[in-house]
């Protein structure tokens, strides 16, 4: 009789384990497909990423890039913009609210970019060529 | 009983274990090249990944050297070359990128030409300043580059006559296809380099297919492994005067735009043919493209605005 409690206990054991992987799994999965973030790159740096899930509101901030150069975007849930920026084009102001990975924000002037991830779309887009 | 539900938790331990930990070592990064971001994405699980990503930074930086036409750099470039009409002793590495772009000329009927520069100077300055007046000296810079030539003896480079040359439409493209050749000589195999989005290099993802989107065809996303994927589009760099569209997509042939197609999407497996290519056929009748595209073995989506003209992918 003790014998078979032991035998139980240790498949109950088992069967814990695989139940907890198996939702462990199932939140990890989830849990990647619902975030999206952006991240501002400057020069080959991260300069910040922004979760952009469940933002109260729409908010500016200003990010300065390096001592000398500073701009201000804007984000609510999900999408991001550029308000300002001190480059010669404004690519990235025209470029206007973002909420995909298919359309990250690029200034070749002053060299950032904001890039958003949404893990349940693309791996890369394919954009523009640009005449230097 | 006992020790068999034991030996089942101790494979089943093993199992989880073996399958969190990777072998695969990530290198991932952005430099600044060609006046563009490029993202650098290798994965590996040979020690050789360290000395592989190494040569492919320092083969970009050195192509984005070589064919900058606006510095001089710490080596003779092509701003060098513009700058004389004598011979001027280049890098090898410069040399075969020539002779590449020469053969492509030929290949696209003269739709590929990068004795353009000038011109290319003028549309940059118009869409800039949306200045029509800069555009009443376009037929004696065509007259140029129709009088123009480049003579390659060895390793100098001569250019004759008065256009400059622009490599634009073929460094990125060239550049990735020298590094596509170190990735396979270092055995790797799991890569992405985006060059400025628009020329991306693909290895497979651990075996499987890349998810890649087209920026200007809304849901749209190809599946492709061990490819080349490029673009030209006037849609980020144009100007409308008085109805007329003005881009950077000049025909050498004319000097001016031909507004045939807005976005043209080419696959294929030859990164520095598609940049050309992809630049060329924005002057080509379609049937053309079509034709040469069929030769070459590449896939190609074409747009005009939001209607698609023509498509074999």
């Amino acid at each position: 009789m003790a014998k078979k409690k032991i035998i139980l206990a240790n498949i109950i054991l088992i069967v814990a384990i695989i139940i907890t992987s198996l939702i462990l799994l199932l939140i990890t999965r989830t849990a990647n497909k619902q975030s999206k973030s952006a991240t501002i790159w400057y020069q080959n740096n991260v300069i910040k990423t922004i979760d952009l899930s469940g933002v109260d509101g729409v908010v500016e901030e200003d990010i300065a890039l390096d001592e000398n150069i500073t701009i201000r975007i804007s984000y609510k849930t999900g999408a991001i913009r550029v308000l300002s920026a001190p480059c010669h084009t404004h690519d990235c102001i025209k470029t206007g609210w973002t909420s995909s990975s298919r359309k990250p924000i690029i200034c070749l002037d002053l060299g950032y970019k904001i890039v958003l991830s949404d893990q349940d779309e693309v791996d890369v887009v394919v954009w523009t060529k640009y005449l230097v | 009983m006992c020790r068999i539900i034991k030996t089942l938790l101790l494979i089943l331990c093993c199992i989880i274990c073996i399958s969190c930990s990777s072998k695969d070592k990530v290198k991932t990064e952005q430099i600044y090249a060609f006046n563009t971001t490029i993202d650098i994405s290798i994965t590996s699980s040979k020690d050789n990944i360290d000395e592989a990503y190494q040569r492919i930074k320092e083969l970009l930086y050195l192509y984005s050297d070589l064919c900058d036409r606006y510095a001089q750099k710490d080596m003779n470039n092509i701003y060098t070359i513009n700058h004389t009409n004598e011979f001027v002793e280049v890098d090898s590495h410069l040399i075969s990128l020539l002779q590449e772009a020469l053969l492509l000329q030929t290949e696209t009927n003269g739709y590929f030409n990068i004795l353009i520069g000038e011109v290319s100077n003028i549309y940059k300055e118009l869409i800039k300043t949306s200045d029509l007046s800069l555009l009443d000296g376009i037929e004696d810079k065509v007259n140029d580059i129709n009088a123009s030539s480049i003579e390659i003896e060895g390793n100098n480079v001569k250019r004759v006559g008065n256009a400059t040359i622009d490599l634009g439409g073929i460094a990125k493209g060239y550049a990735l296809k020298e590094v596509e050749k170190v990735l396979k000589e270092c055995e790797i195999t799991t890569y992405l380099i985006n060059a400025g989005y628009s020329s991306i290099l693909l290895g497979s993802k651990s075996g499987k297919d890349y998810k890649v989107g087209l920026r200007y065809t809304k849901d749209t996303v190809l599946n492709l492994q061990n490819m080349v994927v490029t673009t030209s589009s006037i849609e980020e760099q144009k100007v409308v005067i008085d109805g007329n569209v003005y881009h950077h997509l000049v025909n050498p042939k004319t000097g001016y735009c031909e507004n045939k197609y807005s976005t043209i999407y080419l696959i294929g497996s030859d990164a520095s043919q598609l940049d050309a290519y992809s630049t060329a056929f924005f002057n080509m009748d379609l049937e053309d493209i079509k034709r040469l595209c069929e030769a070459k073995n590449i896939k190609y989506i074409i747009y005009n605005n939001t209607n698609l003209l023509a498509s074999n992918n």
